[in-house]
């Protein structure tokens, strides 16, 4: 089991090394177009060498990925269709070929449907390598490439991410650079394949990577945000998945989508806080324009008159009332008793002074 | 109207009223130009957006770029910083081209197009102009460090130094930028609608420093939006409609005449 849990969990190291620059870049769906798209590249090397263990599959698998990209690029270069029709024309072809090659050729081999779409990391001990789970070799193999692919290049992947025409006119080569990328970012789909399959991958680069984009204020900040929280994510919905016995790479991408929704909510600038935000300076602003409404009309008793000011207002009485208390409550207006009306004492026309020349 | 006209009757005198007389042999000859421009069109798909250019940008001038919505200007802008690769002609920056002068050609973009939730401060943004000489795998030292704390205090960013970039304004935005461009240290610098939605106190501390840059020797380059400003902050002048109207001091530039042509529906 612990075995199991290391596959995930060098996945999502691997993975999570890229998943931010493909968050900030809005690839995300490139990426999760790549992870089917392999999914040709390892029938057709499939074919060639009759064998699932063979490195020509990465291969062959990862030139199908740049193959998307680059038709993708080049259809929505033309300006003939956008960015994501493309993706959606382009990677729904390979992979229905994909599928279609397995069900006509290989029902009897290993290499079923359910296995590659879902994917099973319960499966990949059974596969060995020095000793080790096959698929955690390759991993942390392609976690190594990844992690000194950032490293390298974090200067010009960080500009060309965050500006790439002024990465251009620096004279990086910002074309490779993409490239590459998403060369890598084939590799991590393909070596994924067997622990968490091609529909869930895509889980791996983007949740960790955008919980940790609420968070961070750095792009170093972020990368190693990204690569704690793929580790949470893997070891909380490995718990979940042993104990109630469910899809261990399913049970951890929905942990990694809660963790994103619950950071939303509740993080910093999330959505809660805006909400709050927003709530109390609307009432500060209906504080500040009563303050403004007795100014302007002191003295009027139609205007500030404790039976008709909500109606010049226009806000229900009760509202009215809630304010005006709070007002009163602190010292920024009294009720004048015989004429029956609201007038502003001197802290009141100091405050509303504050909030004009605010 | 006669036939026969001196240089070939109706449709040579609508030729001519849209700007597209013979070009004049000044603008061809090669010169010590900041930017030389020579018979460059570029389109995009199906549509010529510029139409055979010729311009010549002064070296030390402050030049602005004016036309109507859809001119081209933008589009002349990525030719001259290679964005775009025209269809024909060539562009010369202080006579070479683009890739042999990259150190001394500076570019401040729209703020619309980078992705502002990206996670990095102010000093960072401003740090990357310092990129060609810190190199890719070196981390920035002192004195680069200085510079860029230098151009951040130039645009009055010092105490935004720390902060998040996607909590700026639109003005400090643009600020930002401008620094990034001066920490570039560059001779040219070519600004796509540095103006554009920019509160008044951080336009004055641009054109302040724009007119800064000109007494130190550089040559800047705007892309422009409002008429009602452009003979008060500019010297230069180029305006364009797919092709250029004019080309040369505001004054003569920017006349009466040469709006019209520029703005006024022709056909």
């Amino acid at each position: 089991m612990t075995e199991v849990l290391f596959v995930l969990l060098m996945t999502a190291m691997a993975c999570g090394l890229l998943g931010p620059f493909l968050v900030l870049r809005r690839l995300s769906m490139t990426a999760d177009a790549l992870s089917h798209s392999v999914l040709l590249g390892i029938v057709l090397a499939f074919f060639l060498v009759r064998s699932l263990d063979s490195v020509l599959l990465t291969l062959g698998a990862a030139l199908f990925g740049l193959l998307t990209v680059l038709a993708v690029e080049l259809l929505s270069g033309k300006g003939l269709v956008k960015r994501d029709d493309a993706l959606g024309l382009v990677f729904p072809m390979f992979f229905s070929l994909g599928v279609l090659l397995i069900t006509r050729f290989f029902r009897n081999v290993h290499l079923d449907i359910e296995i590659v779409l879902m994917g099973d990391p319960l499966f990949a001990p059974f596969v060995r390598l020095f000793g080790l789970p096959r698929s955690l070799v390759e991993m942390f193999l392609l976690f190594l490439l990844n992690l000194s692919f950032v490293i390298l290049f974090y200067e010009p992947l960080k500009i060309s991410t965050f500006d790439p025409s002024y990465a251009f006119l620096l004279g990086i080569p910002v074309k490779r650079i993409f490239y590459a990328l998403m060369i890598l970012c084939s590799f991590c789909c393909v070596t994924a394949f067997n622990s968490v399959g091609a529909i869930l991958v895509i889980s791996f680069f983007a949740a960790p990577a955008a919980a940790a984009s609420l968070l961070s204020r750095s792009l170093w900040q972020m990368i190693l945000l990204t690569l704690l929280l793929g580790a949470l994510n893997c070891l909380i919905g490995c718990l979940i998945a042993f104990r109630w016995n469910v899809s261990i790479s399913g049970m951890c991408s929905f942990v990694g989508m809660l963790s994103v929704l619950l950071l939303s909510l509740f993080s910093r600038g999330g959505i809660l806080r805006g909400m709050r935000r927003r709530k109390q300076q609307r009432e500060r602003f209906k504080e500040e324009l009563l303050l403004l409404h007795l100014y302007r009309h002191r003295g009027d008793r139609e205007e500030t008159g404790f039976e008709s000011l909500f109606r010049h207002v226009n806000w229900s009485r009760r509202e009215t009332e809630r304010y005006i208390g709070r007002l009163m409550k602190m010292k920024w207006v009294f009720a004048d008793p015989c004429d029956k009306i609201y007038q502003l004492t001197e802290e009141g026309r100091e405050r509303l002074l504050l909030a004009m020349t605010a | 109207m006669t036939a026969g006209k001196k240089s070939g009757g109706e449709a040579g005198d609508r030729l001519r009223a849209l700007g597209l007389g013979a070009a004049s042999e000044e603008t061809r000859a090669p010169s010590g130009a900041a930017i030389h421009v020579e018979d460059l069109t570029a389109a995009y798909d199906k549509k010529a957006v510029l139409w055979d250019i010729d311009l010549e940008i002064e070296e030390n001038s402050i030049t602005a770029i004016v036309g109507p919505n859809g001119a081209g200007k933008s589009t002349l802008l990525k030719c001259i910083l290679g964005f775009l690769k025209p269809l024909s002609g060539s562009v010369r920056i202080f006579g070479k081209a683009l890739r042999e002068v990259r150190d001394r050609v500076a570019y401040v973009p729209q703020f619309s197009e980078v992705n502002w939730d990206f996670p990095i401060s102010v000093r960072d943004v401003v740090l990357m102009g310092r990129y060609r000489s810190i190199g890719w795998f070196r981390r920035a030292n002192a004195s680069e460090r200085a510079i860029a704390e230098d151009a951040m205090r130039e645009m009055g960013l010092s105490a935004l130094a720390s902060r998040q970039i996607s909590q700026l304004s639109g003005g400090q935005r643009q600020r930002v930028f401008i620094a990034r461009a001066l920490a570039q240290r560059a001779e040219l610098l070519i600004m796509d609608e540095p103006l554009a939605g920019v509160d008044k106190s951080s336009e004055r501390i641009i054109i302040d420093k724009i007119r800064e840059l000109k007494s130190e020797g550089k040559t800047i380059v705007c892309v422009h939006h409002d008429l009602n400003t452009l003979r008060s902050y500019f010297d230069h002048a180029v305006l364009i409609r797919r092709y250029v109207i004019a080309c040369g001091p505001v004054e003569e530039a920017a006349s009466e005449e040469n709006i019209r042509r520029a703005y006024e529906d022709l056909i």
